[in-house]
Order: C-alpha cells, then structure tokens, then sequence
C-alpha cells in the first residue's frame, strides 16, 4: 500500500498534464504506451521526483497506524454507532499526536463480498439439497472484510520518534476511555435494575431518549454527518421502510432507489447497469450492510422451498439516521412517498420487469411501443409479450418513460 | 484456445498486458507476485468457459427459458460460450501501469468543467466522476481491436460476432439481450475474474 502512494505521486509527475490520455481514438494510442516497463525505465532514469527516489532507494513511507479492520463486528451491531465513534475518536487522537510527521494516509473501504439476499452465494446442502443457506452461514471468510480500515504512514526517518508518538496517544486515548465508562456505568446499572422487561427488536426510543443520546454523544451524529451520500442513503433506507407497511426486501431496496434516482431525478449517486434481473449496483448491497452494522435496519432472514429471502425493517438508529439526513429526506419527501405508494407493494419479479423496461426505454430510446416490447423480451425472455406489453401501457400511462410517450 | 483466441492474444493492445503487472508493487513484500495481467487475463477466459459448460450441463432448464429452445440445438451454445470467453479474455486489457495503483490519475469524464455544478457533494463527484479502466477496455476493444475481432477468419466462418456483441456484454447493455445472464459469470460477488484471481495471487503471496 505504501508503494500505491508513492506511485501515484510518481506518474502524477511523468504523465503530461498529470492524468492519463482520455479513453477516445486519439488518447488511446498513447495511453497504450504506457506501460510498467516504461515507467519503470524513467524512474531508473531519474525521473518521477522525490516519491521515485524513496521507491528506488526502498526509503518508502512506513505504516504506523492502522484502525480496525472492520469496524463493526457482527457481535457489536447494537452498539455500532458507538463502536465506530471510539475508532474514529482514536484515529483523530493518533493523528492530532502525530502532527507533520504524518505523510501520508489511506482508507480501505470495499468490501469484496455481499452479505445481503441476491448476493450471498446460496449454497445446496451436501446432504439435503432442498436445504439452502446463503454462504455466509458456512464461511467465516464471506465475514471477513476491510471496510473503513484507516492506515497512517509516515517516513523512514520518522519511524522511531512516531511509534512513540503513537503508543502515547493510544494510551492516553484508552485511558481517557476507562476514566469516561467508569464515569457513566452507575447511572446506567441503576437504570436497567429499574427496567423490568427488556423492549422488544421493534421497540423505537422516545424522543426525549433520542435528544439525550443526542447530546451525548455529538460527535457521532458528526461522523453520519462526515459522509453526506451514505448518510443521504441510510436516511433514505429507513424513511422507505418506515413509509411502506411492509417488510421491504433487497430487490425491492434496489429497484426502489433505482426508480427514485432514475424517475425522480434524486441525487443518490448509484451507477445502475443493466444485468438479466435488472438494473443493478453492488453499492445498494453495501449500503444495505452498512445499514444493518449501524442498526438502522435489521434484517430477518425467510427459509422457503428453493431458497430463502432477506427482509427487512427499522431498528434502533434508524431515527438518528433521519436526522442526519433531514434536509435531503425534506428535499425528496413527495418522491419518497410516491415510489412507496406506486411500487413497494409490487413483487420483486414485478420490480424487475419494470425497472428492466423503464432502463431499456431511457438506454435505447425506442419511440415504437413494438420496438421497446421485443428488446425488454430478449431480456427477460420468461415474460409473455403481452405482460410485457402491459406493463409499458401502465407506465406509458403513469408517464413514467421518457422516449414512449 | 482456438486459433483466434490465440490471435488476439498476440495482438500487441493484449500483449501489453505483459508488462502489466497484476499487483502493482507487491513483490517488495512478497518477492514472488510478478504475475502480470497477461496471465490473469487468459485464466479468467479459462474459468469463464468452464462455469459456462458447468451451467449448461447441470442448469438447460433455466437456459431453455432464456433461449427459447429444447436444448438439442447446438449453434447459439457454441456462439454464446465464444462471447463469452472473448468478453473474459479482454475484460482488462484497459488497465494502466500497475493497474490499479494509479487510477485516480484517469482524466474527468465530460467535456472539461461539465457536470460539476450539477452535482450536490463534492465527494459525490470525486466518486463517480473519473474514468475507469473498464471504460478503457471497452474503448480498446471498439477501436483498436474491432477489425481483429470482426475480420478474423475463423470468426467469419463460424460465428460471425461483432465487437460491440463483446463491449455490450460487459457494459450490460439492452442490446446484449439475452447473453445478459452469462454477465453473472463475469461480474458479480463471485466471478470468473475472482476465480481466477483468488487462486493466482494467493499462491504468490
């Protein structure tokens, strides 16, 4: 990793201009050019600056911090806002102590593998093949993930005087840490001897509840705040669950923020493509989990013969999420309302016949209704034609495609 | 490998790919990862033929649907495994010196300035905005590799594909109609592409 940040600050000096040629018939060809031999062979040259030199001379950054590797532990959901307050708070601590000493910092934040519904690879039971579990059930690798994994770097030279730097810090952070659990854990003990049943999952907080968890921990409410898309997002989540009457599942997730991104023009920066079930983006699945680490949403998960299915519903933070992102939910309040009212009733195979046709319509701009009828048929190949054809009459209808009017 | 996958595989837009190496500078901690995307790239057209045989010798029931036939007629199975071995095979040919350690260095998509007032966030923008090698690859294969896909004479006499037949595959365009279902085995949480990395880079590191 350490030699990514050097390397991009060399071919940021050799590229003309900074960048890389552009993908069209005259940038190719010398983008084509380039290659790690070339780059190479400059550097070895003498080119490429101070960052070549480090990297020819191994003199290159050195890690010396790196918070978890994944913030939010399985066992720790119930807490995961506070959890990912803690590691930022520490981070924020080790690079205040670190100072000018710190060159460099990364972040690893994608997860290579979906444990949502559509996306858990299922797997057949060796035994009973009419048992169908997602992966994640058997494989603690399909849990692993290095999501959110802040790295500091600083140079060689620099090693020794900020490994103590650090320690210090981190110290005095975990010190600082008992000093504060010590300060509140009476209240808390007093308070749930008092409570006599614990509420049930769909138990929300009062209001009053969520004003003082607002002003105890700000900071939190500052990290939602620090990432406006995902927090946009998850505000949106919990506003769609909360605005349908029922248990939204994954393919409904997608096509809902399909529609809404799509129809309604909202700003939630997915990159839709086109795959046989649909319009899709792996983001929507990440966001999901993410969602679901914060406790914004839980999910359940629905054995049926030949599979199983996630649904989902609000939990505990799915109020504070809203707050974080009310101006956008304020913004895009009618939008909301009207694809839960117009699809979140519909089945998921609906959904994807549907999205399907609205992102052929707006992808090939077909102005006859045959036209458009026969390309979505290629694609969904199990629908008749004339349930293709009725769907489009109904969207025709509710003027919902752009080029068949 | 027939004999126009090996054409294309000495095309030198492939070749490059030589001096691509699959895990930038990983070989200053683990001196072995010198394999470079050349390799990659010739293993994922391997797995992406082997899970499509895989399918349809165990799944014809979910194809005949797709495909409108009984499953005995042979020409679409042999034409749609060629694209999608032809898609695996040049799915990285875009990548840019140690691939992915400099792609925050691909130019803005758009003519220059336009789209950035349109977007709400900043992050938003340095998010979505930049090219990606795949647009590279796509790019590639319309241009400099069309005439080496279309006018290949085994191509021409057995199936005839044309270059955007590959590009619409993994863009996932409408146009691809029904080979869409074969875009699951080469762009998904456990792809041809993964298959064959997860196995080759964990044996050099």
């Amino acid at each position: 990793m350490a030699f990514d940040i050097h390397l991009q600050k060399v071919m940021a000096e050799l590229l003309p201009g900074g960048e890389y040629p552009r993908p069209d018939p005259t940038g190719l060809k010398d983008y084509l050019k380039w290659d790690d031999w070339r780059v190479q062979g400059m550097i070895a040259e003498g080119q490429g600056g101070e960052h070549a030199n480090r990297m020819l001379t191994r003199r290159h950054y050195r890690l010396i911090y790196s918070s978890r590797d994944r913030l939010i532990r399985p066992k720790e959901k119930r807490r995961g806002l506070n959890v990912v307050l803690q590691e930022s708070k520490k981070l924020q601590s080790v690079k205040v102590a670190l100072g000018d000493l710190l060159a460099a910092e990364k972040t690893s934040n994608n997860s290579w593998y979906k444990t949502v519904e559509g996306s858990d690879i299922p797997i057949i039971d060796d035994a009973d093949a009419a048992l169908i579990e997602p992966l994640s059930y058997y494989s603690a690798m399909a849990e692993l993930n290095a999501e959110d994994q802040n790295l500091l770097y600083v140079a060689p030279e620099d090693v020794a005087t900020a490994k103590k730097l650090v320690a210090d810090a981190v110290a005095d952070f975990e010190r600082q840490n008992v000093a504060d659990s010590q300060k509140n854990s009476k209240p808390k003990k007093l308070r749930k001897k008092k409570t006599p049943k614990k509420p049930p999952v769909s138990h929300r907080p009062s209001e009053r509840a969520l004003n003082q968890r607002k002003s105890k921990f700000p900071e939190r409410r500052k990290k939602m705040l620090s990432d406006p898309i995902t927090t946009n997002r998850l505000a949106v989540f919990a506003e769609l669950v909360d605005e349908s009457n029922f248990r939204i599942g994954r393919t409904a997730f997608m096509k809902l923020c399909y529609f809404l991104q799509t129809l309604k023009g909202m700003q939630l920066g997915y990159e839709f493509t086109l795959y046989s079930y649909g319009p899709f983006d792996s983001e929507v699945l990440a966001d999901l989990r993410q969602a679901e680490d914060l406790s914004v949403l839980e999910s359940s998960v629905t054995s049926f013969s030949g599979g199983y299915q996630y649904q989902f519903s609000t939990s505990e933070n799915a109020p504070l999420v809203k707050r974080s992102g009310r101006k956008f939910l304020q913004e895009n309040a009618r939008s909301i309302t009207w694809v839960v009212e117009t699809f979140a009733s519909k089945t998921a195979s609906e959904l994807e016949l549907l999205s399907t046709i609205v992102y052929v319509d707006r992808d090939k701009r077909f102005t006859a209704q045959n036209l458009l009828r026969d390309k979505v048929r290629q694609i969904k190949p199990h629908f008749p034609l004339p349930t293709i054809d009725s769907r489009i009459d109904w969207l025709r209808s509710q003027h919902l495609l752009e080029n068949l009017k | 490998m027939n004999a126009w996958e090996r054409r294309l595989i000495d095309h030198p837009v492939f070749q490059r790919l030589r001096r691509v190496r699959q895990l930038a500078w990983t070989d200053f901690v683990y001196p072995s990862a010198m394999h470079t995307r050349f390799e990659h790239s010739i293993g994922v057209m391997h797995v992406a033929g082997l899970l499509y045989d895989s399918i349809l010798r165990n799944s014809m029931d979910v194809l005949s649907a797709s495909y409108s036939t009984d499953g005995e007629h042979t020409a679409w199975k042999a034409r749609e495994r060629q694209k999608v071995r032809l898609a695996a095979l040049l799915h990285d040919v875009g990548h840019s010196p140690f691939s992915h350690a400099s792609e925050s260095l691909f130019p803005v998509k758009g003519p220059e300035g336009q789209g950035s007032e349109k977007l709400l966030f900043e992050s938003l923008e340095r998010k979505k905005k930049r090219f990606k090698h795949e647009d590279y690859s796509i790019a590639l294969i319309t241009h400099e590799l069309r005439l080496a896909i279309e006018d290949d004479e085994f191509n021409l006499k057995n199936f005839r594909i044309v270059a955007s037949e590959i590009t619409d595959l993994l863009q996932g365009d409408p146009d691809a109609g029904p080979t869409l279902f074969w875009r699951e085995i080469l762009s998904n949480q456990l792809d041809a592409d993964r298959m064959d990395y997860l196995l080759r880079d964990s044996l050099t590191t």
